[in-house]
């Protein structure tokens, strides 16, 4: 069952004067602001929307079912990327780890897909084009990739801790195939329960691509010849089962 | 022969170029700081004009860090004017579009903003007036891997393993360009210091009679005008000042437009705008003085997010930092990615001492 309507108001209120001293280096503090139905083409969600005290990315969580005071809930970090979530970009695989994800948790009684609007691995879209634009003149080096911001970011692991507390989850089962991950945000105070690998079915369409890139670890290219950001940080698991599969590990 | 040449060579000596020395010294490092002009602080300029300071290059000093807020507490002998400019006409946007915002903290020196610079550079080992005309990447005679080479107007070439170039990054890339045939992790870079694209800014400094009367605002940020960006009513600083000095800035793209004329001419037609908008005595001063700053600042939303260090062969190494470097860019973002490449710089020397230690004899000590 989703949130109910008293639910949301008492939720909303007591959210209204939230005020910590705020989670990591960055001391970023959230805040529910809105509580809406979406129903989508994956299921029906409830989305959640926060406010935070440092920029003005409003990030949200898209949640199945009512995790209020859950423990084992199933939940996905997404970083929002523009290109391959919005316009189906071949030049990363966000979009089909998001699609996965937002199936997974439909299909669980309650699960949270965070979706942290952290475009290129917190740098910027602006700053994620640019390096494509490397890319094309066929100058890719790591360097350059660092310099315009693609590294490992823990300022999202405080910001997603900080959103899990506010949705008041007991603990979680993380969707993901970084034991790394599980380790950072356990560091902010969430209590992860376990781990479920993420895992893609491959389908006639994307079984090449998703075999290759589990195949080859390091440089991805796409169809187009153009390399792959890791933009979400992490390899998805190639699998033909789906997520439940993983449960054993 | 022993390799007695600096370890490292920080070349510029601007906000970036001192804070990474500063922090590298801080951590035991003895770098030597190379700066082409007579004075350090780059576009944190001050200069005196009728024997008063004046802010030429950056109007003020802002940020919100706490790194960088501490080190603009640690200046010491100055009066600090906190939060100036207080009074600001205009609704234009101001260099950093977040100057003015609530997280931000503003202060300027009543000895002018060059302080700042001045302060950075206590205990450092700068050498003015050493334009570093042309690098090059050598075999070392020893056999140990290649060494930088500077070629520094009439002084004794200079040779070190680690090299920071703290300039703007059109003129670093001018002077890498040579190298990039021959070395491949130069060559990677080239394109990356070709995002950080710059804007010139013609700058006239205008000294007024205490008769001709003064703007009521410290700062001006012009949206309707085309020519001018700013306005800066300097002498609200000073505490000794008569008459009042105005520092007039013009927009990128008419800089980049008017910089080949002779500055009598950009400088006049920068007086004539003033005195449209703001009162026609602006536009006669008692007198004035011209600066062109052909690389004034980073192109808004060009600044890469960190500075770049990378291994160019041996134990030789290239670095660069500056406005253009951090993402909050400004005095704060040179700042900021000093201090950020001098801890990197520091843990890439502790893995090579390591690795010395377990391996061969060479040392890559700081000292």
């Amino acid at each position: 069952m989703p949130l109910a309507p008293t639910e949301i108001d008492e939720i909303l209120t007591a959210e209204a004067d939230h005020e910590c001293a705020g989670y990591g280096e960055q001391k970023v503090c959230v805040r529910i602001a809105a509580i809406v139905d979406l129903p989508s083409r994956y299921g029906r969600f409830q989305v959640v929307g926060f406010w935070n005290n440092r920029d003005g990315r409003d990030h949200v969580a898209i949640v199945h079912g009512n995790p209020i005071g859950r423990e084992h809930v199933p939940t996905r970090l997404h970083s929002e990327c523009l290109t391959g979530d919005a316009l189906g970009s071949l030049r990363c695989d966000c979009r089909d780890q998001l699609e996965v994800a937002l199936q997974a948790i439909a299909a669980q009684e309650c699960g949270i897909v965070l979706y942290l609007r952290q475009e290129g691995r917190g740098i910027g879209l602006l700053n994620k084009l640019r390096a494509y634009g490397l890319q094309d003149r066929g100058m890719d080096t790591v360097e350059a990739n660092l310099a315009l911001g693609f590294r490992d970011d823990e300022r999202e692991y405080s910001v997603a801790a900080h959103m899990l507390h506010s949705l008041r989850v007991k603990s979680i089962q993380l969707m993901t195939n970084n034991p790394k991950k599980v380790e950072e945000l356990v560091q902010h105070g969430v209590k992860v329960a376990g781990r479920i690998p993420h895992v893609i079915p491959p389908n006639e369409f994307n079984r090449f691509y998703l075999e290759t890139k589990r195949d080859r670890s390091g440089h991805m290219l796409d169809a187009l010849g153009k390399p792959h950001l890791p933009e979400q940080g992490e390899l998805i698991q190639l699998g033909t089962q789906g997520a439940d599969e993983g449960r054993r590990d | 022969m022993p390799f007695s040449s600096p370890d490292i060579v920080v070349v510029g000596a601007g906000i970036a170029g001192l804070s990474v020395a500063r922090a590298l010294r801080q951590r035991g490092h003895r770098p030597v700081v190379l700066e082409r002009s007579r004075g350090v602080g780059g576009r944190c300029a001050t200069r005196r004009v009728d024997d008063v300071a004046v802010d030429h290059g950056v109007p003020f000093l802002h940020g919100r860090t706490e790194a960088f807020l501490a080190e603009l507490r640690r200046v010491a002998g100055v009066t600090r004017v906190d939060s100036w400019p207080t009074d600001v006409d205009g609704t234009g946007t101001p260099c950093r579009p977040d100057a003015f915002s609530a997280r931000e903290e503003r202060v300027v020196f009543a000895e002018g903003v060059n302080r700042f610079a001045k302060h950075l550079a206590q205990d450092l080992d700068v050498h003015l007036g050493e334009p570093v005309t042309a690098v090059a990447l050598t075999a070392d005679p020893e056999g140990l891997g290649p060494v930088w080479h500077l070629q520094r107007g009439s002084s004794q070439p200079l040779a070190t393993r680690g090299l920071v170039l703290t300039m703007p990054a059109p003129a670093m890339r001018e002077l890498l360009e040579p190298v990039a045939a021959t070395c491949a992790p130069v060559a990677g870079l080239l394109p990356v210091l070709a995002l950080v694209q710059m804007v010139p800014c013609l700058t006239v400094i205008a000294r007024y009679d205490a008769a001709a009367g003064s703007p009521s605002w410290q700062m001006a940020y012009p949206r309707e005008s085309m020519t001018i960006h700013s306005v800066s009513h300097d002498s609200t600083k000073r505490r000794d000042a008569e008459g009042s000095t105005l520092v007039i800035q013009a927009r990128a793209a008419w800089s980049r437009a008017h910089v080949q004329e002779p500055p009598d001419v950009w400088a006049a037609a920068l007086l004539t705008e003033a005195g449209r908008l703001y009162g026609t005595t602006l536009a006669r001063p008692a007198s004035f003085q011209a600066h062109a700053w052909r690389k004034a600042r980073v192109a808004p939303g060009c600044e890469l997010t960190q500075p770049l260090l990378v291994a160019v062969g041996g134990d030789a190494w290239l670095a660069c930092a500056g406005d253009g470097f951090h993402a909050a860019g400004g005095v704060e973002g040179a700042y900021l990615s000093g201090v950020e490449l001098a801890a990197r710089i520091d843990e890439q020397c502790r893995v090579v001492r390591q690795d010395s230690r377990t391996g061969d004899a060479r040392a890559v000590s700081p000292h």
